[in-house]
């Protein structure tokens, strides 16, 4: 039937004969193939075009309902007809995660009165409610989406949901989560991080102590039960929080993290030390020093700098013979700030009286 | 016809909100959404007042204030900047910019500051 193709491909420049049927086969296959690769980027190329429709609808509408306050007050005509339309676009998915990427845009822009138009406005129109559903299907990126929308728009209502991701193994997902988690119930609902049992990244704790910053200071409760979670990256959160607010209530259970098998931990104990000036902590660093990693070693000396009194300097004082810069730096810094004066007929090497001089300068540059 | 405003804004529907809000308070306004064109419209018209975002392609918020004050412009400047950009900002009254406001700010706050600037 094909034995012309298949003598041609033959003679032309296949190296082995193929049958005039599986010609046909591989013909229809990449046909096939090319068919379902148009349609794709037909579709997709439609889907953006919905998008930038819709996203244009959507920010004249918000534009409008945000600055001109008087035609949309709350109950009037146009209010109601709003909401009306609203609802009716955001039945469908596609519509509904447009409106929601553009009122986020304005919403992280305009904070005041509009900040809380916009909230009422996506509890009025459903939008929250359709959020809940959806977290109950779609994809990963989909579900982490919609925490961002459900704790930037404060619907508490979501907590529930969203502390069950908080342990998720998706990395992306979990921080997501925690963070609206957070965003949605304040200082208060930080408590889901004593539970938690994948580590914290720095970025992370940064985030969320970020966001703590909008909480009024009367609403942080003590932070020190964190300090007994099984996560190590919890409890040097834990500590950076403890130092932040100046909780210091317990001062004991500070100092025992100097002794904590995570050196993650024992670095956070330090901070936490030196930014709240717990003198007390001193001498028990220095019987702590020899027992130390050099990293933390060089923390030790960098607070007792903050903390220290004359024992500690005349202990700082035999690092002005240590030939490592990672060590002699920070002790010679300390003892500096300690107010430590080095005599001029000092006997100690010159690489170290030129650190001396220059931490000095470093300090106190007048 | 009002005072004139020109407002730079990289960000599309942040550009068109502000404009909105000022046209709705009678202002007459103009826009660039880059400090290139902002720069064009500063040499071919006369404006009032700039409101600008610092960060912006082509040309930052401290070009056009720059350009403002070599072409001896009595344009009067607002910045807008994100948070953290405090250099930046401290920066920017040096060259001489009037005021300036942190992202997120409220529209009511921005309409008070304008008008005391250019009234």
């Amino acid at each position: 039937m094909v034995s012309w193709l298949e003598s041609y491909l033959y003679n032309g420049f296949l190296p082995v004969k193929i049958s005039s049927w599986g010609i046909l086969l591989l013909l229809t296959f990449s046909a096939l193939l090319f068919l379902r690769i148009f349609i794709s980027r037909v579709s997709k190329a439609r889907e953006y075009q919905l998008q930038t429709k819709y996203s244009k609808i959507f920010e004249d509408q918000l534009t409008e309902f945000i600055f001109d306050e008087e035609r949309y007050a709350e109950g009037s005509p146009d209010h109601l007809e709003l909401i009306k339309s609203l609802r009716r676009q955001i039945k469908v998915k596609l519509r509904r995660r447009v409106f929601g990427k553009a009122i986020l845009l304005f919403h992280r822009d305009f904070k005041g009165i509009p900040e809380q138009r916009l909230e009422k406005l996506y509890r009025d129109i459903g939008m929250s409610k359709y959020a809940i559903g959806d977290l109950r299907e779609g994809s990963w990126y989909e579900k982490a989406f919609i925490f961002t929308e459900l704790g930037q728009m404060n619907i508490a209502e979501a907590l529930p949901i969203v502390l069950k991701y908080t342990n998720h193994y998706n990395s992306v997902l979990r921080e997501e989560a925690q963070f609206a988690a957070v965003r949605m119930g304040g200082a208060v609902n930080i408590s889901f991080m004593a539970d938690l049992e994948l580590p914290v990244s720095g970025w992370q704790q940064t985030r969320i102590m970020q966001e703590l910053d909008r909480v009024d200071l009367a609403q942080i409760p003590p932070f020190f039960y964190l300090l007994d979670a099984k996560n190590a990256s919890v409890v040097a959160f834990g500590l950076k929080l403890l130092a932040k607010y100046r909780q210091v209530d317990d001062p004991e259970k500070i100092m025992a993290k100097i002794h904590d098998e995570q050196e993650e931990v024992r670095l956070a104990a330090l901070f936490c030390i030196r930014e709240t000036e717990m003198y007390s902590a001193a001498n028990r660093l220095i019987e702590r020093y020899p027992k130390e990693t050099p990293e933390v070693q060089q923390e030790i000396l960098n607070t007792l700098g903050f903390i220290g009194d004359e024992e500690v300097i005349q202990f700082l004082e035999d690092f002005l013979y240590e030939d490592t810069y990672n060590i002699a730096y920070p002790a010679t810094r300390s003892l500096v700030r300690l107010g430590f004066k080095l005599s001029p007929d000092s006997g100690i090497p010159s690489f170290n009286k030129e650190l001396y001089k220059h931490t000095r300068y470093e300090l106190f540059p007048g | 016809m009002g005072l004139s405003v020109l407002v730079a804004e990289d960000e599309a529907m942040m550009l068109k909100a502000i404009a909105f809000k000022l046209q709705k308070e009678g202002y007459t306004v103009q826009t660039a959404s880059d400090g290139k064109e902002a720069i064009a419209l500063l040499e071919t018209g006369s404006f009032d007042l700039l409101v600008s975002d610092i960060m912006m392609p082509f040309a930052s918020g401290l070009e056009l204030v720059t350009a403002i004050k070599e072409r001896g412009l009595k344009t009067k400047t607002l910045l807008l900047s994100a948070l953290g950009q405090e250099n930046t900002v401290l920066k920017a009254f040096s060259l001489g910019a009037d005021d300036y406001m942190t992202k997120p700010f409220s529209p009511n706050e921005l309409l008070v500051r304008i008008k005391k600037l250019i009234g």
